[in-house]
């Protein structure tokens, strides 16, 4: 396989360079470690709600699933106890009160034995909140030696089951076994996802993919913008490898795709030679059509397309001189449109639109196809009706790649939208901090995964010499 | 190397150059009324004249935003400012000569207005913004060459009547009865969500028939017929087709060739690739 040479230099989020020279095969998923790191950590990190397993054993309500009573006349005599507001409404079963937060400190460590295939292999049990949360992450070995991702979660739910019936064998019976594992699995195996589990990846069931490829792309957007901490160009970039792992996964970028994708992947996500900075800089206080204006210029500056010929009334129509090399500023451009439009209102709810008009105006402006050679628009305008009301509809944050509307693009549309997201001042109902609290927790504090166009540019340096 | 000039749309015919002057905001769109901010503000139907703007979240000056570059290259809007809630604009435009259009309504804004979120949908287009980000567009839509009384009207729900018959003064059909004419003048009666107005709102007269036919920018039958049967009943090719027909047809061979193979929208290869195509069809 012939190496992407060609070189490109990857600023950060002010402007300044990070290191320069690199050659685009560095940054793709198949070489970059700090890539595959990332991707690894999203793999093997678990979340245990302890507190939550607590209350689902205290109440019976395991598994966040209530049994719901009509209104009777003797029902507050029934064995009921109480609902979410005050009134029965659940059938109660079997309860313990088992002290699983007070005793963290002995979980953690016994769990962590469990899930340690060598002595110091990285296995993690940190815990969080006091007792009420555990941050897991199973050793390499008990992770990968499958050819599946769910391993983590599994092994991580069946050690905390097991522990809970031994540690507290003088509490719960034989009988408890069954709501043990439910309070920790969820309703699965009766579902085919882990519903209302308190053991929770960041990935979904493999089962509850689009299709083959997809488990990256499953992140929600208002997670990838609580571990970047809202920070705009650093979400994008995150989103941007999530979905570039994902293309590689899903058999995008293979051939005629490889430069096609990673070009996307550097200039959209990675902020290669300073395109999505320059053009936010240019257009801050202007519109999203200023953008248009300026991403053909600079096009243009930089030889990526040339007039082919002149109309009658004076119409240009522009050709790509390196058509791979256009798409990428077509989706640096869609971003930085993004950035200029919704930060203007710092509300995310237009992304969808200036998404679809920016490139909508650039084909009519260049007669050259837009980001994603249609794609975009497409998307764009199914994104703007699928987030607001009358399609049922949540707003842009609770989106992902895996999603009718947005699996269809080549990788540069959540980025976008994770942009519009990360700079919404509240106006969503279901924002990062509503949906992503314990998420931003966790990740954020992982400089890896916070601020990944460093890490990314400076593992890429590592290894620029092998190209 | 000089600032880029765009160019929006094709200038070759009097529809797009029509477009083309709309969309550009360098082109001052001429005021043909003014509507008083009591009357204005109780079409739009959101707000009482003289009440406070209702807000989502705290001004930015309290909320205190991240740290973060992207923030400080782009300037919130004033409603963004004092958090505003998103209020919403709803527009219907009559396929009879109208001097805008809806998809020509995003395009425009999205050249002329910052903080927008826009969407088109059959004879409707809807904005969301600020709330009074949008009041400042909605002067912009009601007041300016972009309107005209009897065939633009605002709208907040019930829109349908795009495409139904003029009435025999001209006027745009409503469900709902919110505009009528009074001599020559239109009066709107009903606010947008269709509420009764204690004082209706008159909003002047329209331009004449003759002068909406050269405002007009929907490509008709009436006016422009060559550019629906050059593409449908008598396929010609590139060369002889007006400008915007060009455009469509080298945009979409584009969108397909490119989504074959990304280098295939190279001049070169487009042009080899042509060939194999059926040359009498176009």
């Amino acid at each position: 396989m012939a190496y992407l040479t060609e070189k490109i230099d990857l600023y950060n989020d002010r402007g300044q360079v990070i290191e320069s020279g690199i050659p685009l095969e560095a940054i793709t998923p198949v070489q970059n470690p700090a890539v595959r790191e990332i991707a690894d950590t999203f793999k093997r990190s678990i979340a245990v709600n302890l507190a939550g397993a607590q209350k689902a054993l205290s109440t019976g309500h395991y598994a966040n699933e209530y049994i719901h009573l009509p209104d009777i006349p003797n029902k507050a005599d029934l064995p009921i106890k109480s609902g979410p507001y005050g009134k029965p409404k659940a059938v109660r079963t079997r309860t313990w009160d088992v002290p699983l937060v007070d005793n963290a400190d002995k979980l953690a460590a016994k769990l962590k034995d469990k899930l340690q295939v060598d002595a110091d292999d990285g296995t993690v049990v940190n815990i969080m909140k006091k007792g009420a949360m555990f941050y897991v992450k199973p050793s390499q070995k008990l992770c990968t030696s499958g050819i599946e991702y769910t391993g983590a979660l599994t092994a991580t739910a069946q050690a905390m089951t097991d522990l809970v019936m031994e540690e507290f064998d003088d509490i719960l019976d034989f009988h408890a076994a069954p709501l043990v594992h439910t309070s920790f699995y969820g309703r699965y195996p009766s579902t085919y996802e882990f519903m209302g589990g308190n053991v929770i990846s960041l990935l979904a069931a493999s089962c509850a993919n689009e299709g083959p490829g997809f488990s990256l792309r499953n992140l929600m957007v208002n997670h990838i913008v609580a571990i970047t901490q809202r920070r705009t160009m650093e979400s994008m970039a995150l989103s941007s490898t999530l979905e570039a792992i994902s293309h590689l996964e899903m058999g995008d970028a293979i051939g005629r795709w490889r430069r096609w994708q990673s070009l996307v992947y550097a200039y959209q996500g990675l902020n290669a030679n300073n395109i999505v900075y320059d053009l936010v800089k240019e257009c801050g206080s202007g519109t999203t059509g200023d953008v248009v204006g300026a991403l053909v210029g600079r096009a243009l500056e930089d030889k990526v397309i040339k007039v082919l010929k002149t109309l009658p009334s004076g119409f240009k129509f522009y050709t790509a001189l390196d058509p791979s090399l256009w798409n990428a500023y077509a989706c640096a451009g869609t971003s930085a449109a993004v950035i200029v439009n919704q930060g203007a209102a710092r509300a995310a709810q237009g992304a969808g639109s200036t998404i679809l008009y920016f490139n909508d105006m650039l084909d009519h402006e260049t007669g050259l196809p837009s980001a994603g050679y249609g794609d975009a628009v497409g998307n764009g305008i199914a994104l703007s009706f699928f987030s607001h009301s009358i399609y049922g509809g949540g707003s842009p944050g609770v989106f992902h790649g895996n999603h009718i509307v947005t699996r269809h693009s080549k990788g540069f549309l959540i980025p976008a939208l994770t942009a519009a997201v990360a700079l919404d001042a509240g106006t969503a109902v279901y924002g990062p901090e509503a949906t992503s609290g314990l998420v931003g927790d966790i990740f954020g504090g992982i400089d890896l995964i916070r601020e990944p166009m460093e890490s990314v540019a400076k593992s890429a340096a590592g290894i620029k010499d092998k190209f | 190397m000089a600032k880029y000039e765009r160019q929006y749309y094709n200038k070759g015919d009097q529809i797009s150059r029509n477009r083309q002057r709309i969309m550009d905001p360098k082109t001052k769109l001429e005021k043909l009324r003014t509507i008083p901010d009591e009357g204005f503000l109780s079409i739009l139907g959101h707000r009482n004249f003289g009440e406070a703007y209702k807000a989502v979240h705290p001004p930015l000056s309290e909320l205190g935003e991240p740290e973060d570059p992207m923030r400080d290259l782009v300037p919130p809007t004033e409603g963004a400012k004092a958090g505003d809630k998103m209020d919403t604009l709803v527009m219907t435009d009559s396929v009879y000569d109208s001097p805008i259009a809806v998809y020509l309504r995003a395009w425009m804004l999205h050249n002329r207005a910052r903080g927008l979120d826009t969407g088109c949908y059959s004879g409707r287009n809807t904005i969301e913004m600020r709330a009074r980000d949008l009041e400042d567009i909605g002067r912009l839509l009601l007041e300016t060459e972009v309107c005209d009384v009897r065939r633009n009207h605002l709208r907040q729900m019930t829109c349908t009547g795009h495409s139904c018959r003029l009435d025999q003064d001209g006027l745009m059909f409503d469900a709902m009865r919110r505009t009528k004419m009074e001599g020559t003048d239109v009066v709107y009666v009903k606010s947008g969500f269709g509420i009764s107005l204690d004082k209706p709102v008159n909003i002047g007269k329209g331009v004449s028939d003759e002068e909406l036919k050269k405002r007009s920018s929907i490509y008709r039958y009436d006016n422009i017929p060559n550019l629906l049967l050059e593409d449908v009943v008598d396929p010609k090719p590139d060369e002889k087709v007006s400008e915007t027909t060009q455009w469509g047809r080298r945009i979409m061979r584009q969108r397909l060739y490119g989504n074959l193979n990304p280098e295939l929208i190279k001049e070169d290869a487009y042009e080899n690739l042509e060939q194999l195509e059926l040359k009498p069809r176009y």
